[in-house]
């Protein structure tokens, strides 16, 4: 296909912007907000470079520092270069002149981006006419190649930015930028207040145009999405700072720093199944932002350095994340576990034969098999009950089998579980209080009025009545939903890392189910914790499950996020269990 | 598109002409009425002292010569049928006809009052578009409180300073009068005018140059947080290309509407002013017409200041769509 370049650029090598330790203080209130603290990124010829982050991170202060657009109230700092030159302290004639003509600046909400009482064409046209030395019927023409470029009919160039539709006016911008042939394009969230399909062909369009022109594009947006449709690289930026920098599809499939996943998770996409889930606490005050690492007030794996020590970015797994503790820590993983059990004189059955396994801190992750697939045998490993034939199970890092007596108290209480049935698990002959209070009592943890405490709120977190009347109650008097419940507050009450929870909702009826389900995420969401849900129901395992692992006769047949397991999946037994998964209707 | 939009255009002013005329006639009326509702009668006024001494019979054929003898209704029907024939009477006290008068005085006052009215604008705009533009804290307070008592302070009163200041004290203007007799010709006539003009002029301008100011400060600020306004720095504009060319035309409509409706404050400042430096326009005529109760005369006058308003509000109807498009809808 022909290439319509708009005209001969003259391309300076190496990068086209390369923003270094940016630093933006804007000084108007009574206290400065910092709204950059220290970004640096780069942006080659041709590349496209996305910048991730919520409102408040500080992604529109970097759009506009690019071209020199702040406001008088903000200092910056650091160095921004554009096409080789530098823009921090350049005399405002010099910035002027690269405005347009070296990047152009594409505008967050196109419909306030047009002036009213102009005409569209009159206002593409300008920048040509400013910085190309063009007459004014060449620059009419080139307009309207402009518009066909963009897909936008050429007869709306006499119109006014109030006659055109959403996409429309995008397109105009679109058109408006590339009126100097610039070989960068800053694109300030591009498709926001767009409509689904709308998006998607403004989406597809700045693809088109990234190939035909070699255009490079700096996209800031909080769409997931769309970074994934238009950038090789993606930044993830959260206040002020950039935590996580990578390729693309690196980032987006597997997420290390605790932001970008947490953020992922709040993210709805047609590729995770399961409910969302917010992010706890809120977005830092740039007034007066968290020491250290920004993140580590929200962040469920913080430790006390976090607050005191900014880490820098370094790589990790194929992208770099600024992270003291490496990013998102693998609580548990197993390796090569097999283990086989004698059943008669000569007979052995091999239970479990080469499993592997990771369990990622705030990651809840479902094992599903049919009984008999080694599920059992599974867990007895992963919580060292029982040992392995051959294979480790490490905790953190560590290897079980290797354990002193105080490591495995702390692994003790650091991984809780919850068994199908809490009638067999809980003795009927203690109080509530009893059955909650005896993992402290046996790890010796806090004095009496300590445990009373934890115990209280413990019961509270699951929301069991924390009266005296209720906890007094004998265990063969509650429901099984209460029971349950006991039985996951006596698990959490130690304040576990990781909570393994054995069918857990097995012996409930459906509407207690739900409401157990949507208390442990809950939990899961206030504590931060990893979760492994053992169940033979995949309907179930889904909605709670960021990753399902299938085990088949001792062996994993399959493993992936659990919307792509279900949508597309590769095994037999699989499939056999989508299938045989509880519907409504037809399906 | 374009034939579409004409269209559109010439159904709005259709719509608006009736209105128009209506506004006319009403305006007519109460210009009849309002004279009559003044205390006394013109032929008192018009015979001096001596009236009271005068024969009945004195008074009423005098009163008769004029017209005034007759019932009202009478009057109001040879008043509204000499308008629409475009004759507006005959004045009592100059004994001459309205339109010859008017005629003679009108060219004064608009060229006093467009003056300044024209200057008072592009003032007030280019100062409120160099606040805005520059804008520092302190220098911005500072400009909204020399503005802010400028357009709080009576015409009168600056008129009376300036004449105080620069016509007696420093003696650099003439003290009063639109033109002086002896220079008739050319470029002395158009200096000499323009002399006599300034102080005038000056005044209105002082008086009104605020408003003008704090509005088009007020639309401008509004304006320049507009995204266009980044979009069109973005584009590497200068800063004066986009007060010209992007904030002002987005700004101007609110400042045009003040500036039309100035028009009619700026008439009625103009009889003040007139009246302070004697200049020869209508206000000192409507003053004079008004004290004599010269009744054909106030009507007249009136009327025509009705018809300038009434236009001007015309003018801006059809301006407004060509200064915002939005407007067209």
């Amino acid at each position: 296909m022909a290439t319509d370049r708009l005209g001969d650029r003259h391309q300076a090598a190496g990068p086209i912007l390369e923003v270094t330790d940016l630093r933006v203080t804007y000084d108007a209130g009574a206290t400065p907000v910092q709204a950059l603290r220290g970004v640096t990124l780069c942006v080659g010829t041709g590349d496209a470079v996305g910048v991730v982050g919520e409102s408040g991170s500080g992604k529109t202060t970097l759009a506009l520092s690019t071209l020199r657009l702040l406001p008088g109230e903000a200092a910056i700092s650091g160095s921004v270069r554009l096409g080789g030159q530098e823009l921090v302290g350049a005399p405002a004639e010099v910035v002027r002149r690269h405005r347009g003509r070296t990047a152009a600046y594409v505008l967050q909400a196109p419909g306030r981006g047009f002036n009213p009482v102009r005409t569209i064409g009159s206002q593409i046209a300008e920048p040509m006419r400013l910085h190309l030395d063009v007459s004014k019927p060449d620059a009419r023409d080139r307009t309207a190649r402009l518009a066909r470029l963009v897909e936008l009919d050429p007869d709306l160039l006499e119109s006014y930015a109030h006659e055109l539709s959403g996409g429309e006016r995008q397109r105009a911008m679109l058109a408006m930028a590339l009126a100097c042939d610039p070989p960068l394009l800053i694109l300030d969230e591009p498709t926001s207040g767009l409509d689904s399909t709308t998006k998607a062909a403004i989406a597809e369009t700045l693809g088109r145009l990234r190939q035909e022109q070699g255009l490079a594009l700096l996209v800031i947006s909080h769409d997931f999405s769309l970074m994934a449709d238009l950038t090789d690289d993606l930044a993830v930026l959260y206040g002020g700072v950039v935590v996580e920098q990578g390729p693309t599809r690196t980032v987006l499939t597997d997420p290390r720093h605790p932001y970008s996943r947490d953020l992922l998770g709040a993210y709805p996409s047609m590729t995770t199944q399961k409910d969302l889930r917010g992010i706890r606490g809120s977005a830092p005050d740039p007034a007066d932002p968290p020491t250290g690492c920004p993140y580590h007030p929200r962040c469920t794996q913080a430790i006390d350095e976090c607050a005191t020590w900014a880490p820098e970015l370094s790589p990790v797994a194929g992208r770099r994340i600024a992270c003291l503790r490496g990013g998102v820590l693998t609580r548990l993983a197993a390796k090569n576990l097999t283990k086989s059990y004698r059943t008669g004189l000569r007979r052995t059955v091999d239970a479990l034969r080469g499993v592997s396994l990771e369990v990622r801190e705030g990651e809840v992750v479902g094992i599903v098999g049919e009984t008999g697939s080694g599920k059992s045998t599974l867990v007895r490993l992963l919580v060292g009950v029982d040992e392995a034939d051959a294979g480790t199970v490490e905790w953190e890092g560590r290897t079980l089998a290797t354990f002193e007596k105080a490591e495995w108290a702390d692994f003790r209480r650091r991984v809780a579980i919850v068994f199908q049935d809490p009638f067999e698990a809980v003795s009927p002959l203690l109080s509530v209080a009893e059955v909650v209070r005896e993992p402290l009592d046996v790890q010796h943890i806090g004095s009496g009025s300590d445990r009373a405490q934890q115990v209280a709120a413990a019961l509270a977190g699951v929301g069991l009545p924390p009266t005296d009347a209720f906890r007094s109650r004998r265990a063969h008097d509650l429901s099984g939903g209460q029971l349950q419940r006991v039985a996951i507050a006596r698990a959490l009450v130690l304040g576990p890392r990781l909570l393994l929870a054995d069918e857990p909702t097995s012996m409930l009826d459906a509407s207690e189910q739900a409401k157990l389900l949507v208390m442990l995420k809950d939990e899961q969401l206030a504590r931060g914790m990893a979760m492994i849900v053992v169940s033979h129901d995949l309907a179930l395992v889904r909605k709670v499950a960021d990753r399902l692992v299938v085990l088949h006769a001792g062996e994993v047949v399959e493993t992936g996020p659990g919307a792509e397991v279900i949508a597309a999946p590769s095994h037999p037994v699989t499939r056999a269990l989508v299938k045989a998964a509880a519907t409504l209707g037809t399906r | 598109m374009a034939g579409r939009r004409r269209r559109r255009r010439l159904r709005r002013f259709a719509v608006r002409v009736p209105q128009y005329v209506l506004i006319v006639l009403v305006a007519a009326t109460a210009n009849f009425a309002l004279p009559r509702l003044m205390p006394g009668n013109p032929v008192e006024l018009l015979l001096g002292e001596d009236a009271n001494r005068l024969p009945a019979e004195t008074i009423e054929k005098e009163l008769a010569d004029v017209g005034l003898d007759q019932p009202l209704l009478t009057q109001y029907g040879r008043y509204m049928s000499g308008l629409a024939q475009g004759d507006l009477g005959y004045s009592f006290r100059h004994r001459r006809a309205v339109s010859t008068l008017l005629r003679e005085r009108l060219p004064w006052t608009i060229l006093l009052v467009g003056t300044a009215l024209v200057v008072s604008t592009i003032l007030g705009v280019a100062l409120a578009a160099f606040a805005v533009w520059r804008r520092g804290r302190r220098r911005d307070v500072a400009s909204i409180a020399v503005f802010t008592f400028l357009e709080s302070t009576p015409p009168f009163w600056i008129g009376l300073l300036l004449l105080i200041w620069f016509g007696a004290n420093l003696k650099w203007f003439p003290l009063f009068g639109s033109v002086s007799v002896d220079r008739t010709t050319g470029l002395a006539r158009a200096g000499d005018i323009g002399v006599h003009l300034l102080l005038p002029a000056a005044t209105l301008v002082l008086a009104s140059v605020g408003a003008t100011f704090l509005l088009a400060r007020a639309s401008l600020l509004g304006v320049v947080s507009e995204d266009y306004v980044l979009v069109a720095r973005a584009k590497g504009l200068r800063e004066r290309t986009i007060a010209i060319r992007h904030a002002l035309p987005a700004a101007s409509l609110p400042i045009a509407t003040s500036v039309l409706l100035r028009v009619g404050s700026l008439a009625g400042g103009a009889v003040i002013v007139e009246r302070v430096f004697s200049y020869r326009g209508v206000g000192t005529l409507m003053l004079e017409a008004s004290f004599g109760r010269d009744y054909p005369l106030l009507q007249g006058g009136l009327f025509v200041l009705t018809l300038i308003v009434v236009g001007v509000n015309l003018l801006g109807d059809l301006l407004y769509p060509r200064l915002d498009p939005r407007v067209r809808r």
